[in-house]
Parts: C-alpha cells; structure tokens; sequence
C-alpha cells in the first residue's frame, strides 16, 4: 500500500478513543473509519438516518470537533425503534441528549422525526454526506436512498451499515450488489459490513484513491481498519466482563460473609456444647464425691444410730400420713413458737402451708430450666475472652478493691470465691481479706497461697474476731481503690462482674454506686433462685432489703458516709446502703446476674427466718434513715421475711384532699363510692367533686343532694382527661385524688397513706391496691411492654400472696398507676398541663405518670391504701388504636428502655415476674 | 497540582437520594469547569431517571475505563466518596492503588448510630475491630481511619463535624433545590379529584420511603392526622413513596380513610402533587439521627411557598420560627396536631410563614452557590 493510497499518520484521529462507546456494538468497529472520513470530506452537513444510542454520529461529531470543521451535523431517528432493532422509550433519546447536547449542541441537532418527514428540511444538493442506518430491509434502504438522493452534493458520499448481513429480512447486501455498478464504491466486511458509494461528481480525492485501490490494497485498508476498530469491541467487552467479575466478586464476598456468620453461629454452638459437656464432667465428679461422702456416712456409727431413731419413727408416725405429718409440722411449729409464740405459729401456719405448696411447684417447674435459661443469657467462653481484650482498652480503668472479710470459711468456698475473683474478665482489681483469727490452719494456708500466688491479693490476719461489721471495716483498710466493692467469703462473682461496672462507668462518670441481680449455689453449688430486681427505688428498699448484692460505690462517698457499724451486723450492708443512698441518686441497677449467694445451712440464703434478731436490726437501721431525712414515719415488720412497712405519724395540719369523681347515673356505683368515702376514711380534711356528665336518674341526682359533695356540670361527648381537668378547675385542696365512681373505699386510712407519699417532694403520683369484687388484683401499679403499651402488674394475684420480693406487700416506685385511684400535688398536676384531652378512652393515666417521671419526680404504689373496683376482670372488647398510638409515639424512648422497675429478665409480655424465655 | 477531574463515588445506583444531591453537584461543577464522573455500585443506567446531566455515570466494575471517562483521559484529581460506609471506601481503597488524587469524604448522616440501630443490636462483639458490618453501613472502626486519611471532610449538617479530625479541613455543605422546577403554583383540580381530596380538608403532603430509621416518624405524621380528623379538624395526607416495612403494626383501619397513598411516582410529577399541599411536615425530634441529617425532602417543600412544621432539629436550627417555618420543640402526633390547628386558625401567618420558606429556600438553599463552595473547597484543601 503506498503512502499516496492511503496515509493513516497523516490522519490521527483515527487512533482517536471515543468518547461515547454504548451498549449496543454494532457500529463500533467502524469508528476509525467515522473519523478518518470526515476528516477527509469535511462535510458542511451530515446527515445520519437511524442513530438509536448514537455511537455512530457521535463519532462524526467528536472528529468534527476535534478538527475543529465548521459543518452543521443532524441525526434523523424516531427513537421508538423498529422491528429489527426492537422498540424502546425516551430513555434511549434522553441518555443521548444528556451526552450530545452539551459537547455538540451548537452544531449538531437530534431531529426526532420520520426520514421521510425529515427530507422536506434539507435542500437539494446540500448534503456532503448521508449515512443511511435506519430499517435494514432491501425496501427501506431503497426507499431511503432514492428519497434522500436529489439531497445529496456534488461531492455526496453515502454510507449503507449492514451491507454483509445476511439474517432475517436484512436486505442491505441486495441493494447495495444493485448500488455498485452505478457509482464508485468500497466495502468493508467487519463491524456487519459498510459500504461507503461516492455519488456525486467530485469525488474527495482521498476516497478516490480508495476506490481505485487493486484488490490486495483494498484487503490491506480493510485490515488495518478493521484491527483498528476491533480494539473498541474488545475494550467494551473487556469492561462487560470486568463487570461481570465484580458482580461474581460481590456475591462471593457476601457468601463469604454468611460462610463467616454461620462458622460464627458454629462456634457458638460448639462453645455452648463444650459449656454442657463441662458441666457434664463437673456433675458427674460432683456426683463421684457425693456418693463418697455417702458412703462415708452410711458406714458411721452416728449414721446407724440415727437409721434405728428413724425406723422406730417410721414405725409410730410414718411419712405421708396424717401421723407423720402432724410429727413434722409439730416440730417445725416448736422451732418457731421459740421466736414468736404460740399465737404466732397459729397466725402463721395457713400462709406457710401455702408457701410449702407454692415452693415446691417452683422448685417442679423451675429446676433443669433456670440452666438451660442461663446457657442462653450467660456469655459464652469467646464473649468473655472478647471482654479482656475490650476492658484492656477501656479509657477508664479504675482500680476496684473487692473487700472480704473470712472468718472460719470452708476452705472449699472459700477456693471457690477465690476463683471467682482471679477469673474476672476485668483486670484492675483487689482483693482484701481481713480474717477474724479463724481457727482453720487450712483456711490460713489457702489464703496465703493465693496471696503468694496473685499480688493483688492482699491479706491482715487479726488478733480476734470483731464481727462482720469490724472484719469489714479493717479490710476495708487495706483497700487503695477508686472503687470498693463488698464480697462475702463463701459467695462467687460471675467472671464478668466487674466488666459490666466499668463499661457502664465508661459510658456514664456520674454513677457513684452499682447493684446488680443475684442468684443462689444450692449445697451441691448448682445455681437456683435468680433475684432480678427493679431499677434503683427508695422507697422499696426501705421496706425490702433488695439491692444485696453486688454492692460496689465510690470510696470517697464511702468515706463521706462512715464505714460499717457493728450494731447493726446482720443487716451491716443495708444499713450502709441506706446511708449512701441518702448522699446520692446515682445509683445504677444493672440487670445481669454478677453475684451467687450461697445458699448454707442457717444462712439467711438458706431461709430468710434463720436469723432472728435480722428484722428488729433492720427496723432501726430503717428508723434511724427516716429520721435523717425527716419522712413523717415509722418502720413496722410486715411478714416474717423482712418485710416493713411505713406507718405514717399524725399531722397537726392536715392538708387538704379534693377527691375528683367524673360520673353519669349509675346510682347503685354511686352510692357505694361515696358512702365508702364518707363512712371508713378516717383522714380528718377532704372535699369531693363530682364531675357530671349528663345525670338524669332520679336516685343518682338524689345522692349528689344526699352527700355533701360539689357537683360541677360536665356537658356533651364524655372525655375523661376533659372531665378530671375540669374537675380541677373547681377543686380547692392541695393534693387532688382522681377516682373512679365503681370503687369503695376498704382502708380507713387510705388517704393517710396516700398522703404520706404524696407529700415527698419527689412524688409525682401515688397509686392505690385496688381489688376485684372478688379479692383479686385489680391494679397494683402500671408496667411498660405487655400487650405492646402497659397493664397492671399482679392482675389476678391473690391476696394473700407477697408478691415478687414483697411487692404486694411493700410501697414502692412504678413506672404508673390508674388514674381510678391516683393522688397528685396540685402543683404537679398543673406543671404537668393535667390529662391530655388528646387521648379519648385509654392510657391518659399512663401519660400523666409518664409526665411525672420526666420531670423527674417517682411514681408510688402502695398497698396500704385499699379499694375494691367494681370493674369487671373480662376486658372490653373495644380497643382505640389511636389512643395506643398516642402513647407509643409520645413516649418513644421509654417504651424501647422497657419498664425500669421491671426487670428486663422477666416476660415483657406478662405481668407476673415470670422469666423471659 | 491542577484540579479537573473529580470522581464522586456514591453507595447506591441513582435512584438514591444521595444521588440526587450528587447530579446537581456535578453537573454545576462541569458547567463550572471541571470534569465529572459520578461512579455507582451498579446500574449506572438508573441516572437516566434524573434528567440532563453534564457528567459521565459509571459503575465501579468500570474502574478500567475510568481515564476514557475524563476528556482529558488522565485520572480523576479529586475523589470525592459520599459516605464512609464501606461499599464505597473499598472502592476508593481500589482507586488509591491505581491513581494519585485528593480524597473528600462527605457525611450525611450519623453513621455510628445508624450501625448500632440497624445492625449492632443484634450483632454485638465487645471488641468494635472484630466487627463484621454489611457493606452498605460504616465499619466502627475502618470508617473512623478512613476520615483521618482524607484531604478533606464534607458534611451535609454543622453537627457532623464532630465525628471528622479537627485538623482535617471541613465544609459544611447543603443540599439545593432547582426553584424553577420545585415553585408555588396553583394545585390542580383535576389532580385533587384523581386523588379523591374532599373539599374542605387541609390537605398535608409527604413525599418520601417509609424505611426503619424513619418509621416512627411518619407513624407520628399518620397519628397526627387521625387526631386531626378525631378533633374536628378535617384532614387529609397524601403520600408517595414505599413502605419498606410495616411502621402501623399491622392495624392501620384507625387512619386509612384518611391517607391517599400513591405509591412510586415520576419525579417530574411531584411537583404537582406538593402544589396540592396547605402544609408541609417534617416529622421527628431532636435525636442521635435527626440532628446529624438534612431531610431530603426539606428543600423541596420551602421552595413549594407553603407553611413547613419541623422539629427543632438539624436545619430548623438556621430557620426562624415563625418566619421561615413553624419549628415545634418535637413534631411528633400531638406537637404536629396543634402546630396545623394553629396554622390553619390563621392563615395569614401561615401565608408568611410559607412565603418566608420560599424565600429561604431561594436564598440559602442554592445548587450553583454550593458547587462553588465545594469547588473552591477542592482548590485550598
């Protein structure tokens, strides 16, 4: 090929890349010979016929720019497709004119139109060159050509694209054989051939040359052209499956991903597996030593002794029969007659037989499930390793000193407390042990080994035993910590006790102290009897001794408060609790089991009557705590199990009580609320205010002329935020009580009670006991989560029943309570804006607490204060959604941190205590 | 080092409206000068939906073709990921080991929250390096390393700040509105009788996704209007968008009479559907996510010249009560049930408040002057 035929250096662009390569390749190989074209014509107009995604004109465009010519250029296409192309939407206009328009806009027009509509645009002559690429069949060129022909110039070239496709009803090929033999022409057969015809009279002398090219040279321009145009082909194939890869690589990282959850999930199981083989192993040796120690007995001579007293027992009185038993509850009531007297065993004896009953069924439903709860809720071995590595980055890691006072321990707990503290997954502790002279050299030596073991242990052996109180005080000595924490000598700390203290104190630096849930080592040291307690609340704790274990506060308030006092040892760490709490609020419950008390004969784990003298100790302690703080009261026992309740001392001053009942009709309920008020309460200074909406029975608009109440009209559509408000409005005592017209007063001193608790400061609302007619549970307070919203906690507990930890029986915090029974301070209730008349039928009460506790003030449920509500225990059927919405959108966040006063441990969805699953 | 090309990498296709931001940004960059390309995971095809663009799309299995993209086919200057989350840092990652460029990281919202709301709670690991997050979040602890390593950090809100390096150059950036496309205009009859808006009822409109992070949100604007209705006010929301999940709890009979859902609609219709409105809401409240975004939707509903209620959060902290929008403390259900009662009790306050919106909208929330914030931004950092 010489240099004159054809010379591509001389033409470089078309080494040129595009700038617009679509997915649709078909013309794509053909765009090195666009540019050199143009580049050789210089076309003053051009015209495409069939553009689609434009990869062909934007090739003449981009040469023209790039040369810088000063043609005019157009592209003719409906841009809906045509049967062998297929048809599309604007898409494919759309994505073009967002390329084209603002490279080529200012010479270059998409002209949306027919070809044959299109022509009328262009004079005769004008066109240089014509690329005909529309409907490929031999009727459609024909017509396009013949159509556009007279358009074209002088120097007219005209381009046909698919001249070698042969498929379908491609006719191309035909046209063009007919094309050939009248004008000068070349083809090129890759990219599905082009044919490029010179139809005018002066042909560019480029073209010429090309025309008149022998045979060999044609093969050689077509080679070189087409190894030119193959490289846009193969880029964008390339780029396809790059793609293609990337997508292959995104589903294998996401397999990946899920191989690692499961591999993940695996090791859990595994961990869990190897949890269970361990406590397998741990039971089967547990087992081995018992059954030696059993032999052991049942070869000693005590042991065949006791076997002859049994035998001649079982003779006289056998077990399981009216004899047996009346032996076995007689000597048990001899035990306790020694405490509380005769008249006290009598007093005692249905609720213990109760209790028997109710233990045992516990023990029967509870016992293998409380280990399978705690392999699901405990952390696993790696979560624990995890911990060690995170507490080692803890910002702040403060020294925690662990105090333990021992005396005479047995060695084996002792070991096994000791263990404990070695395993803790937080590093930064120490362990001081102040012995009181035990008498065990055993217990000597393992202290000092450990000592000798671990620094951090540290020990005093004293001259003599000072009691609990004194031991404490004189490890407590030997603490250097931040942090002090209390640990009893036979008791185990969860490894990663310590952990979750300082991960929370990492997250918030104002809590001064911690408690955490607890449970118990039976003898054979299996855990049993988990103790989840509510969020931190005063009041219950001056009636239940509930925050025990694991106690952990700052040493500075520690010092601020005093130590232990021995005169109340028994009781040393509650009375010391007392002490701290009335120095601060931040007092943070953390809801995982951290301690195991262990459960020894005459301990009080093992039974809480074990000790005596306990409840008097705690009386005073809690005597000595209301005295500092000026509450209005004094402790009594309430049930055998350290429960006290709160007698409030007679004020001088009574305040005033308005008593606001919204009410329509209903005489029967009317009457027995307000002759229940007016005949049982005792408290000296109260007004009723009724709210009435509508009355019209004549025996109900008689009552209201009978008692001596206020009557304020309440007219229209009843709204019980509404009514309550308005009832306010006419109210002239500085503590309203909300009730409902189908209740009556039980207690005599209900308003007393209430009073007392309203009274306190930081009392936003107290709630009363209110029962069905028949003695059950109506309402003991108000919990977050169950049925989506809140319910009454201990609906349908009997009476007789304590409650969880004493709750039945004991004042304490709530997150709620029923406005049917609800006490505020009228500055309260004002502040708070009242009831919200937004909510129509439901939870209006549950908002105003809600209120409460916002503004910082506690909610208070006490059961002294008694009521019977006439309400039936069958739920209505009529729901307002709006209502529950109301209260779940107004009290977002509360509702996800669920109820702080009950334990996230138990069922959200019950109201009972029981264990979530 | 001379600056032309600039790559946005984004973590969604362009349908997102992450993408939205971005198409304006790069076609007033390119019309300012620069070179763009705007990178997606995957269906680059989808910026069609966006209208004319100045830029080059590509999918980030392209990465090959990257130079052809830019007319000068060197690679991109500037890198510009708009967002941490880790789909889009491996991508820049990949492009550090074939180019040299500034990399700009943009935040949108907080990632750290969004990780532990919709993953971590279930997926907790007490060592944050062991974690192992989806790509389409922020990595605890990669996210934060990817930060350190950029010239510079974008964010969308001021509050954002607080998770870039105090030493690393920031630039707070807004989003815009196009004011000739969203603008006041009379709402159509023929498209309220389509919608079935009886006479007489204030008509709300709120054009968004319901997904988890905003579920209760617009569960408050839903609440809001069936309390409307229960208290005399007739009201009703027409909405598009999709649900992707279940924000009513499977009960929704209590507020259905009065929703007009229209699902997905062309964005070029939305403009009518807004004209529809007597007043916007931006649900939500002061929160670990509100106050660390700028809700979408915002610009769209000032430039409209109506009344917007929105929580005193984010944005509302640069609007003034009362002129360029009613900013209630929280707008949840009852906070938005008495802001429209007391807007539509009077309605010239809410012609001002709405004609303040517009002019916010017209003076603050513009395309072209934030592409010259972000260009220089570029050239100094």
């Amino acid at each position: 090929m010489s240099e004159e035929l054809f010379t591509p250096q001389t033409h470089p662009l078309i080494f040129s890349e595009p700038a617009r390569l679509s997915n649709v390749r078909s013309w794509q190989e053909h765009i090195p010979f666009a540019f050199y074209l143009i580049s050789v014509c210089q076309p003053r107009v051009l015209v495409e016929l069939g553009t689609h995604y434009g990869d062909s004109y934007c090739a003449f465009c981009q040469a023209c720019t790039a040369l810088q010519l000063t043609g005019r250029y157009y592209a003719v296409d409906t841009w809906q497709g045509d049967p062998q192309a297929g048809l599309y939407g604007g898409e494919v206009l759309a994505e073009l004119r967002a390329h084209h328009d603002v490279r080529y806009g200012h010479f270059s027009e998409l002209i949306q139109s027919t070809f044959d509509d299109a022509q009328t645009r262009f004079a005769d002559g004008s066109i240089d060159v014509l690329h005909i690429d529309g409907l490929h069949t031999y009727e459609a060129v024909k017509h396009d050509f013949e159509t556009w022909l007279p358009k074209l110039s002088d120097c007219g070239i005209v381009l046909f694209h698919d001249t070698a496709e042969r498929r379908d009803d491609f006719g191309v090929y035909h046209y063009w054989a007919e094309l050939q033999g009248r004008y000068p022409h070349f083809e090129f057969l890759h990219g599905h051939g082009l044919g490029v015809l010179a139809v005018g009279k002066m042909v560019p002398p480029a073209l010429q040359r090309l025309f008149q090219a022998s045979a060999s040279e044609q093969e050689s321009i077509r080679a070189f052209f087409a190894r030119q145009g193959i490289r846009f082909t193969a880029a964008a194939e390339l780029a396809e499956r790059e793609a293609q890869l990337s997508r292959l690589n995104n589903d294998y990282q996401q397999l990946t991903g899920q191989t690692q959850q499961l591999y993940e999930e695996y090791q859990k199981l595994t961990d869990y597996c190897q949890q269970l083989t361990e406590q397998q192993h741990e039971l089967g040796e547990q087992l081995r030593q018992s059954n030696q120690h059993l032999t052991s007995i049942v070869e000693s001579h005590g042991w065949k002794f006791l076997q002859g007293a049994w035998s001649l027992r079982r003779k006289i009185a056998p077990p399981a029969t009216m004899r047996g038993n009346l032996l076995r509850a007689t000597l048990k009531a001899a035990v306790i007659s020694k405490q509380v007297g005769f008249k006290g065993v009598l007093k005692r004896a249905p609720l213990a037989l109760d209790r028997a009953w109710r233990a045992r069924k516990v023990i029967n439903e509870s016992g293998d499930s409380y280990a399978v709860w705690l392999a699901k809720h405990e952390p696993t071995k790696r979560e624990l390793r995890e911990q060690k590595i995170r507490a080692a980055g803890f910002r702040y890691q403060p020294l925690i000193s662990l105090v333990m006072p021992t005396y005479n321990t047995p060695v084996a707990m002792l070991k096994a407390a000791l263990e404990s503290v070695v395993a803790q997954t937080y590093d930064n502790w120490e362990l001081c042990v102040a012995d009181g002279a035990s008498t065990s050299p055993e217990l000597r030596e393992l202290l000092q080994v450990w000592a000798h073991k671990d620094e951090r242990i540290k020990l005093k052996f004293l001259a003599e035993n000072q009691g609990i109180s004194g031991n404490s005080n004189d490890a407590l000595a030997l603490a250097r910590g931040e942090w002090i924490a209390l640990l009893d000598h036979d008791d185990e700390l969860a490894p990663h006790a310590l952990f979750e203290y300082v991960k929370l104190l990492n997250e918030d630096s104002t809590i001064d102290v911690f408690y955490s849930d607890e449970d118990k080592l039976d003898e054979q040291g299996a855990r049993c009897e988990p103790f989840f307690k509510p969020d931190w609340s005063p009041e219950y704790f001056r009636s239940v001794m509930y925050v025990g274990h694991l106690l952990c506060f700052r040493r500075s308030l520690l010092e601020a408060a005093g130590g232990f006092e021995a005169r109340y040892d028994g009781v040393q760490d509650f009375e010391l609790m007392l002490r701290l709490s009335e120095r601060t609020a931040h007092i943070k419950h953390v809801p995982k089991l951290l301690y195991h008390w262990r459960k020894l004969p005459g301990s009080i784990a093992q039974d809480g009557q074990a000790k005596a003298n306990i409840s008097e100790l705690q009386r005073a302690a809690v005597n000595a705590h209301l005295a500092r703080l000026g509450l209005p009261a004094q402790a009594e026992l309430a049930s055998p199990h350290h429960r006290l309740r709160m007698v409030p001392e007679l004020q001088a001053q009574a305040a005033k009580v308005s008593i606001i009942i919204p009410t329509k009709d209903a005489p029967d309920f009317l009457e027995r609320c307000l002759g229940s008020i007016y005949e049982h309460s005792s408290y000296p200074n109260f007004e009723v205010v009724l709210v009435d909406n509508d009355t019209t029975d004549p025996r109900a608009l008689a009552l209201m002329e009978k008692f001596p109440v206020k009557r304020v009209p309440s007219p229209g559509k009843f709204n019980f935020s509404r009514a309550n408000n308005l009832g306010v409005q006419h109210a002239s005592g500085e503590y309203l009580l909300f009730l409902n017209n189908d209740t009556e007063v039980i207690t005599p001193d209900w308003l007393e009670q209430m009073v007392y608790y309203s009274a306190q400061p930081d009392v936003g609302g107290v709630g009363a006991l209110l029962l069905f007619s028949d003695r059950t549970v109506q309402h003991a307070g108000i919990i977050l989560g169950p049925r989506g919203t809140a319910d009454h906690v201990m609906r349908g507990f009997s009476l007789d029943n304590e409650g969880y930890a004493g709750s039945l029986l004991c004042a304490h915090e709530v997150t709620g309570v029923t406005a049917a029974c609800l006490m505020m301070k009228r500055g309260d209730f004002e502040l708070a804006g009242g009831f919200s008349e937004h909510y129509q039928t439901h939870y209006q009460d549950v908002d105003l607490c809600l209120k409460m506790r916002a503004a910082g003030k506690r909610i208070i449920f006490t059961p002294r204060a008694q009521l019977l509500h006439h309400e039936s225990k069958t739920r209505k059927a009529y729901y307002d959604w709006v209502d529950r919405i109301l209260l779940l959108d107004s009290w977002q966040d509360e509702f996800e941190r669920g109820d702080p006063y009950y334990n996230q441990n138990f069922d959200p969805a019950k109201t009972d205590y029981s264990r979530c699953a | 080092m001379q600056m032309r090309n600039v790559l946005f990498a984004i973590d969604r296709d362009f349908s997102s409206n992450s993408a939205i931001h971005v198409h304006a940004l790069a076609n007033e960059l390119c019309a300012q000068g620069l070179h763009c390309v705007v990178a997606v995971p995957q269906n680059k095809e989808t910026v069609a939906q966006l209208g004319e663009r100045r830029y080059e799309p590509m999918n980030f299995g392209e990465v090959g073709q990257l130079r052809k993209l830019f007319p000068n086919g060197a690679g991109p200057d500037v890198v510009h990921s708009w967002t941490p989350r880790e789909i889009v840092r491996k991508f820049c990652d990949g492009l550090q080991k074939r180019f040299q460029f500034k990399l700009f990281i943009h935040l949108e919202d907080n990632e750290e929250y969004l990780l532990e709301k919709i993953y971590l709670h279930n997926n907790v690991s007490a060592v944050p390096e062991l974690v192992r997050v989806p790509e389409s979040l922020s990595h605890p602890v990669r996210y934060r390393d990817f930060l350190r390593r950029a010239t510079g950090v974008t964010v969308i809100i001021e509050k954002l700040k607080e998770f870039a390096s105090a030493s690393t150059p920031s630039l707070t950036l807004w989003p815009g509105v196009d004011t000739e496309f969203f603008a006041p205009r009379e709402a159509s009859a023929e498209l309220r009788g389509k919608v079935l808006l009886p006479p007489g009822h204030t008509v709300i409109v709120y054009t968004g996704n319901v997904h988890q992070a905003n579920a209760k949100e617009v569960r408050s604007l839903y609440l809001a209007v069936a309390l409307l209705n229960r208290e005399g006010q007739p009201t009703c929301l027409v909405r598009t968008g999709t649900d992707y999940c279940d924000f009513l709890d499977g009960q929704s009979d209590w507020v259905k009479p009065f929703v007009r859902e229209l699902g997905q609609v062309p964005r070029e219709q939305i403009p009518d559907i807004l004209a529809l409105a007597d007043l916007f809401v931006q649900p939500g409240r002061a929160d670990r996510f509100n106050e660390y975004r700028f809700p979408s939707k915002l610009p769209e509903f000032l430039a409209m010249g109506k009344p917007v209620i929105l929580p005193n959060a984010n944005i509302a902290h640069a609007l003034e009560h009362a002129r360029h929008a009613w900013v209630v403390e929280r707008a949840d259900g009852v906070h938005i049930t008495e802001a429209v009662q007391h807007l539509r009790a009077a309605p010239e306050l809410a012609a001002r408040v709405g004609a303040g919106g517009l002019e916010f909208a017209h003076t603050r929330l513009s395309w072209p002057k934030q592409a010259a914030l972000l260009r220089d931004f570029y050239l100094a950092a």
